[in-house]
């Protein structure tokens, strides 16, 4: 577990600074260190080569949790900010119960809400949740110009982004429509462990309480996070009760290929996605009752 | 018996905090990666890639020509320099293809990690860039996985000098001669014929065992005049050095092996002789400079700590009132490809097959094992060594009787309890002492078995799923040489060094290596309670072959057996020069049995006045010694050797409770509560932890954690995200009670614990989740047992 040479190791302390250091490597020989819980173990077994870190720690404004017309999030924000953040409403409250499972408290202190999903591992709840709450991911490039990729536009794959090797992830921005509730769960063999399957969901009420909009998204399965937009479709219209949501469900296990490995057979994901699906569903409805 | 107890300040029974612990959570300690000496070169092994292969050549000219690089080694080098790993030292005395094979591979590789040359260089990132370097050239062959279909005559042999791929086959029961044997076979068969209830299942336990937090690491230092000494992390330096010098050709008086004091985990796996030590030994003769290897965690699993990995058919007849009369057993363990020096992997299936019959009184037994060659790792030594998945059977199996006949499996399992020690077993283990139905008595008085019932039908009546599940286990308490001899080519006593320093200070010297277990704390109030001093007085010495007496190892719950009673036997030797001494310059004639030790004095107790500090007069022996008693002479110091007359053992009870969730199989265990016969206690809160840590493994064990090869042999857990441990969070509340008989062969009555101990978890862990689904009817006989196997189950048995 030793890394291949790295020449060099820089600690911008301003997003400018940054991507000047960018514009002196070729693509793909400056890394980007966020919290460094996944790429450190990926130089360590040298499944990547930088001869650069860039260490993105001390550029402060890449950090940060603000509620304006919408949620942002700075991408160098840790999961123990967002577990913890009041500020973050019923809407995208998923959020916090992804942050709040991921690995152990020492990496919830150290992983960001930015470097999962831009190292976008297959099994991580990051990316399934930002997929599912529908945000936005705002880039900056070496040259200085920003774009904004949507959350479905923006995971391409396991370990593919739409970030090129010359932009950086500044900060991801959320929706927080009235009237509407979030929710995350996921299920691994033990205790916090990456998730086998989970899953977001994110659903807007009427007037009546039922379901005018939804959005649901699945992790852990082999595509990576992926949404689904055949169980949105079937929860339109859904009042949160089992047998709707039931449905919905079933839409999703008939909609998405699950696999078999060691930790559960293709039955038991579907079977999980039913189960999470209900579980999720409760607190998503009841938070955007404004119950929960 | 020791003398006068009662005049000892009892620091035996006493939750003393841990002496070790300070240092150890304050980053003090100093394990064999924090010893760095000058000019310390580090190496790095190549590994195959493949399961099973030809080494068509292996290429180094390219790593030797890069930054840093000092040496690359290879099979070949190995083969040539120094002399196999087939030594007598480290052969058990049972009949077995024992393969021979040296420091690296040569001809073929045969599992996924085998190593293929070792890179030496001036710092770590040099040698892992070399190591890149190296170009291996590999022929493909098929692979030998599933033991069974090894043994087809027409499968490839993982070591082709070898007729097939069986290591190892034995009977353990019926005597000695195939007459005796077929003679029994058929008594036993005619007791399944007449049986009234007849369970037969074939029970498989997949590949798992213990990932320490320390992985192997070894320096060794060479010097012309001194010969080879060897900073290792091992169980038994004694064997060690006596296999590093058998093997590297060198007097064994100019070999020195040092277990680093503070090593982290052990659990059996740093027991064996391993390969990488011997090159990196060679290495740093051959370039006269000290060379460490530290291992990573990917290579530790890919190479170490996998056991269990059986499949036990298994039979048991029975009446229909409950008397178990009759196990019959057809085992099979995939031993990988049998390259560990003193296990040779077979060893533990052996002593798994052994243990079998457990604590029960059957009429007859017909058990027998096959240990088979496949291209994996060799099994290496893991607590609750070789009888977890035996273990696992026989308790499951027992209780698939008691549904069978209607009756409550604990009271079925108390009804068959040995009723009187000593007992030797079916298989011909001895049981030396204890009281098995005071231990269970004890579990079962805390336990409502009743009130359990009523509260199951109820959750029942409401969804809920709630079961209680039972086991029980005989362990050895420590192994003796009637075992060890045959087992492991050792001896089993235990040794201890005693020094008394003027200023009354308490050196223990032992030759087991420790690592973990506490051993500075428990050794230190042996001494306290028998000098009658303060457990800061002792200081201990252990893993150093330069400085300790032979030791086998800390192996097999040796420590409260058999180097503790060394220890107090020469603690004894001691306080007998003492009062002898002190009676003599007293003026009295008094014998040992006279004198106190106690508050850091010796008290003749007729007249309290007459009394001494117990530095005085150690200074007095060690330092002034004019005037002594006729036949006396100066210096306080004595090497003690002790071995009971038999074998011993220890036993313990288990209850867990568990709940199953229907719709998903995902179960919780509630609680665990166990009845342990540990003997005389030294530091409870000690034996709490190591029942703590084996309940903790266990369930990991059973429940998580696997290693898995895929249809190529490539091993597919390398690290903890796929290797997967139990956290703090998946375990239950752990209640551990006493119900302890000292034992009579022990000087302090102690016993030697905690070794064995997991092996009892997986059965009462499936007996619950299968008593909590009774309604549904599903079995379980097969490890490891996850939410997604129970759902299916139960999707099978209509359940959802």
């Amino acid at each position: 577990m030793y890394p291949a040479n790295i020449e060099d190791y820089q600690r911008p302390a301003s997003l400018q600074e940054a991507v000047a250091i960018l514009r002196g490597y070729e693509p793909g020989d400056a890394i980007f260190m966020a919290g460094g819980q996944s790429v450190m173990q990926a130089m360590k077994s040298r499944m990547v080569r930088p001869r650069c870190v860039v260490d993105l720690q001390a550029i402060a404004e890449l950090k940060g949790i603000t509620v304006d017309e919408g949620l942002r999030i700075g991408a160098m924000t840790r999961y123990v900010e967002i577990a913890g953040a009041g500020e973050i409403s019923s809407a995208n409250a998923a959020l916090r119960d992804a942050a709040r499972h991921v690995g152990d408290r020492q990496v919830r202190n150290r992983g960001t809400i930015g470097g999962s999903c831009c190292w976008n591992y297959v099994a991580s709840c990051m990316p399934a949740v930002t997929l599912g709450l529908g945000a936005a991911f705002h880039l900056l490039d070496a040259q200085g110009k920003t774009r904004v990729v949507n959350a479905g536009d923006f995971f391409l794959g396991p370990l593919e982004t739409a970030r090129t090797d010359h932009e950086v992830l500044t900060h991801l921005v959320f929706d927080a429509a009235p009237r509407t509730g979030s929710a995350y769960r996921k299920w691994g063999l033990v205790t916090d462990a990456l998730p086998v399957v989970g899953v977001c969901m994110k659903v807007s009420l009427d007037a009546a309480g039922r379901c005018s909009a939804a959005r649901m998204s699945l992790s852990g399965l082999p595509a990576g996070a992926q949404r689904v937009q055949a169980g949105e479709k079937a929860l339109l219209g859904s009042d949160g009760s089992r047998e709707s949501v039931a449905r919905a469900m079933e839409a999703v296990v008939d909609a998405v290929e699950c696999h078999t490995d060691k930790w559960a057979d293709a039955n038991y994901r579907q079977q999980l996605i039913r189960t999470l699906g209900q579980e999720v569903a409760a607190t998503a409805f009841a938070r955007a009752r404004g119950e929960a | 018996m020791s003398a006068n107890p009662d005049n000892q300040k009892s620091w035996m029974g006493t939750r003393l905090p841990r002496k070790e612990d300070l240092r150890l959570i304050t980053g003090q300690g100093k394990y064999v990666a924090d010893i760095v000496l000058p000019g310390m070169l580090h190496a790095v092994f190549v590994r195959s890639d493949y399961a099973h292969a030809r080494l068509v050549s292996v290429d180094v000219s390219a790593a030797l020509e890069a930054p840093g690089v000092v040496a690359v080694i290879t099979g070949e080098e190995m083969k040539t320099q120094c002399r196999s790993l087939r030594q007598p030292v480290l052969l058990p005395n049972l009949p077995a293809k024992y393969p021979t094979y040296y420091g690296l591979a040569v001809d073929k590789v045969k599992f996924h990690g085998d190593p293929v040359a070792m890179v030496i260089a001036r710092d770590k990132y040099q040698a892992v860039d070399a190591a890149e370097l190296v170009v291996v050239d590999y022929e493909e062959l098929p692979v030998v996985l599933d033991p069974e279909a090894a043994l087809a005559p027409d499968s490839p042999r993982v070591h082709e000098e070898e007729a097939d791929n069986l290591m190892f086959e034995m009977t353990f029961t019926g005597g000695a001669t195939d007459e005796d044997r077929a003679k029994n076979a058929a008594e036993v068969e005619r007791i399944f014929q007449s049986a009234d209830v007849v369970v037969k299942e074939r029970f498989r336990v997949h590949r798992t065992g213990t990932t320490p937090m320390e992985t192997r690491g070894v320096l060794a230092d060479w010097s012309a005049s001194d010969g080879l000494t060897v900073y290792n992390t091992t169980q038994r330096p004694h064997i060690d050095r006596l296999a590093f010098a058998d093997i590297l050709d060198i007097p064994a008086e100019k070999v020195r092996v040092i277990a680093p004091r503070d090593m982290g985990g052990g659990f059996g796996l740093k027991a064996p002789f391993y390969r990488e030590s011997v090159v990196v030994a060679y290495a740093c003769r051959k370039l006269g400079r000290p060379v460490r290897w530290i291992e990573s965690r990917y290579e530790s699993l890919m190479n170490i700590g996998q056991e269990r990995g059986q499949i036990n058919t298994l039979e048991v007849a029975a009446s229909k009132e409950g008397k178990l009369l009759a196990l019959r057993n057809r085992g099979i363990a995939d031993v990988g490809t049998g390259q560990i020096g003193v296990y040779w992997g077979f060893v533990m299936p052996f002593l798994g097959a052994v243990e079998m019959p457990n604590a029960y009184t059957w009429e007859a037994g017909d058990t027998d094992l096959r240990v088979i060659f496949t291209n994996k790792a060799c099994l290496t030594p893991s607590r609750a060594f070789g009888h977890f998945p035996t273990r696992f059977a026989v308790e499951r199996a027992v209780d698939i009787v008691a549904r069978k006949i209607g009756m409550e499996p604990s009271d079925l399992r108390r009804r068959n309890l040995v009723p009187r020690l000593p007992y030797t077993s079916v298989t011909g283990e001895y049981y030396d002492s204890g009281d098995f139905l005071k231990v269970w008595d004890n579990l079962m008085s805390q336990v409502d078995l009743p009130g359990f019932r009523r509260e199951q039908a109820e959750a029942r009546a409401q969804g809920k799923y709630l079961g209680i599940g039972f086991g029980c286990g005989v362990e050895l308490s420590g192994v003796a040489s009637e075992l060890m001899v045959p087992m492991e080519n050792q001896p089993g006593y235990g040794a201890a060094t005693v020094r008394i320093d003027p200023r009354g200070k308490v050196f223990i010297m032992g030759g087991d290596a420790p690592g973990g277990q506490g051993h500075e704390t428990t050794i230190s109030q042996i001494v306290a309670a028998t000098f009658g001093i303060s457990p800061e007085d002792t200081i201990i010495t252990t893993g150093d072959t330069g400085t300790t007496p032979f030791g086998s190892g800390t192996i097999g719950a040796r420590m409260g057996s058999y180097f503790a009673s060394a220890v107090r036997k020469a603690c004894d030797e001691l306080r007998e020069k003492m009062t002898h001494v002190l009676a003599h310059d007293l003026g009295i004639r008094a014998t040992m049995e006279e004198f106190a030790f106690t508050d850091g004095e010796i008290v003749y107790q007729r007249d309290p006045s007459k009394r001494k500090g117990f530095r005085e007069i150690a200074e007095r022996i060690v330092m002034f010694p004019i005037n002594l008693p006729e036949g006396e002479v100066g210096g306080l110091e004595t090497t003690a050797f002790f071995e009971a007359a038999k074998p011993m053992i220890c036993f313990n009870a288990d209850a867990c409770v568990v709940e199953v969730e229907l719709a998903t199989g995902q179960f919780k265990v509630l609680r665990w509560l166990t009845s342990e016969d540990v003997g005389n206690v030294i530091n409870p809160m000690i034996v709490d932890g190591q029942m703590h840590g084996a309940i903790v493994q266990g369930l990991s064990n059973a429940i998580f954690e696997e290693f898995i090869y895929n249809d190529q042999g490539q091993q597919m857990t390398a690290d903890f995200e796929h290797y997967k441990l139990a956290t703090a969070a998946d375990m239950p509340d752990i209640k551990v009670t006493y119900a302890s008989t000292p034992c009579p062969h022990t000087p302090l009555g102690t016993r030697g614990i905690g070794e064995g101990r997991p092996s009892a978890v997986p059965g009462a862990l499936c007996n619950a989740l299968v008593d909590a689904l009774v309604p549904f009817g599903i079995e379980i006989t097969e490890l490891p047992i996850r939410p997604s196997v129970l759902w299916q189950k139960l999707k099978a048995a209509g359940a959802v």
